[in-house]
């Protein structure tokens, strides 16, 4: 690789991400806020995917001299999917966090504020039921007479996927 | 390929470390520890290509490297290190949704009820333990028994709240 060729896969990886991320934020405001965050940064995601390949076959017969050309192409978007998980926690933290809820109940009170002050504001109660709101939404809850049940299994896959992790970094199995 | 393998391998053997360092004792400062482990090991890689390039040795992992390609693997290699460091906070950290799924399926068919979720999802677990890290990562200082954001915490706050500004949504998270 020279020099032009690693500045010209760079200025696509960041104009993907571009696309990435205002794709992402221009769905949520054209929704009204109404789109999930997760479904708009799925949605960001495929957008900037797009260029990727588009940019690499465009500029094929330059690069179809390397033998490396498909394991380039891997590489940026390896790269990419990587970047985009960033932005994704990034976004998500500012969104679900239980830690930037207390720090903004704090700082929009003005003033110092006591743990029962806090805990008046947002408190256990208060994430229990904006969580089984959403997971009821988004059906992975399905609830009946008051009762709550397990939906549609996606995100009890990834908590297991956390779980497992759990056990091999930290050698405990706490949700079993 | 040579660098995807690269990186991947570089990765791994920071990971196959990890794992065993933990297993023999977590250190206090977890992020920082991964940091400096992480730099260790591209570091190490990157005095053994030196010294391969130096001699003249023939094309493998260890070099000689190209300034571009050996850009590009430390490229890939921070960017899979990011990865892992903000997994690594969900994995230490309790999520309430994650909780109270596995409290469903504990439940199973019988279902699970409002009610049993308070002891699942306590004010100790999700506040007062978030409290105390805040604090002790310098976000939060308490003046007496109250809680107020320092300046690096108004700097936190603001740089998670951009996103949400930025889409133009006004419902609180959490």
């Amino acid at each position: 690789m020279n020099g032009s060729v690693f500045i010209g896969r760079m200025a696509v990886l960041v104009a993907a991400l571009s696309i990435n991320g205002l794709a992402q934020i221009g769905l949520v405001r054209a929704t009204g806020g109404k789109m999930s965050v997760v479904k708009s940064l799925l949605s960001g995601y495929a957008c900037g995917l797009i260029v990727l390949p588009a940019w690499w076959l465009s500029s094929a017969t330059s690069q179809a001299a390397s033998s490396d050309f498909w394991a380039m192409l891997v590489v940026d978007v390896v790269i990419y999917t990587v970047a985009s998980y960033c932005w994704f926690h990034y976004v998500n933290i500012g969104d679900a966090s239980v830690r930037i809820r207390v720090l903004r109940e704090i700082a929009e009170a003005g003033r110092p504020l006591s743990r029962t002050e806090i805990l008046d504001r947002y408190s256990a109660g208060t994430i229990i039921d904006s969580r089984l709101g959403r997971l009821v939404a988004s059906e992975q809850l399905v609830e009946s007479n008051g009762k709550y049940r397990l939906g549609k299994p996606r995100m009890i896959l990834v908590a297991q996927v956390f779980d497992f992790l759990k056990f091999a970094v930290l050698g405990k199995w706490p949700l079993r | 390929m040579r660098i995807l393998l690269t990186s991947g391998i570089l990765m791994c053997t920071a990971l196959a470390i990890h794992l065993c360092w933990w297993r023999v004792r977590r250190p206090a400062s977890a992020i920082r520890s991964l940091a400096a482990l992480f730099t260790g090991v591209v570091a190490s890689w990157l005095a053994l290509a030196a010294g391969r390039s130096a001699m003249g040795a023939t094309a493998s992992m260890l070099g000689p490297w190209s300034v571009w390609d050996l850009l590009y693997v430390l490229f890939l290699y921070v960017s899979l290190c990011l990865v892992y460091l903000i997994t690594y906070i969900g994995i230490e950290a309790e999520s309430p949704s994650v909780l109270i799924l596995f409290a469903a399926r504990r439940a199973g068919a019988r279902g699970l009820e409002r009610a049993e979720l308070s002891d699942v999802v306590s004010d100790r677990e999700m506040i007062d333990t978030r409290l105390l890290s805040m604090q002790q990562a310098g976000i939060l200082e308490s003046v007496g028994e109250r809680y107020s954001l320092t300046a690096y915490g108004r700097a936190y706050l603001a740089f998670y709240l951009l996103p949400r500004f930025l889409m133009g949504v006004e419902r609180k998270g959490g």
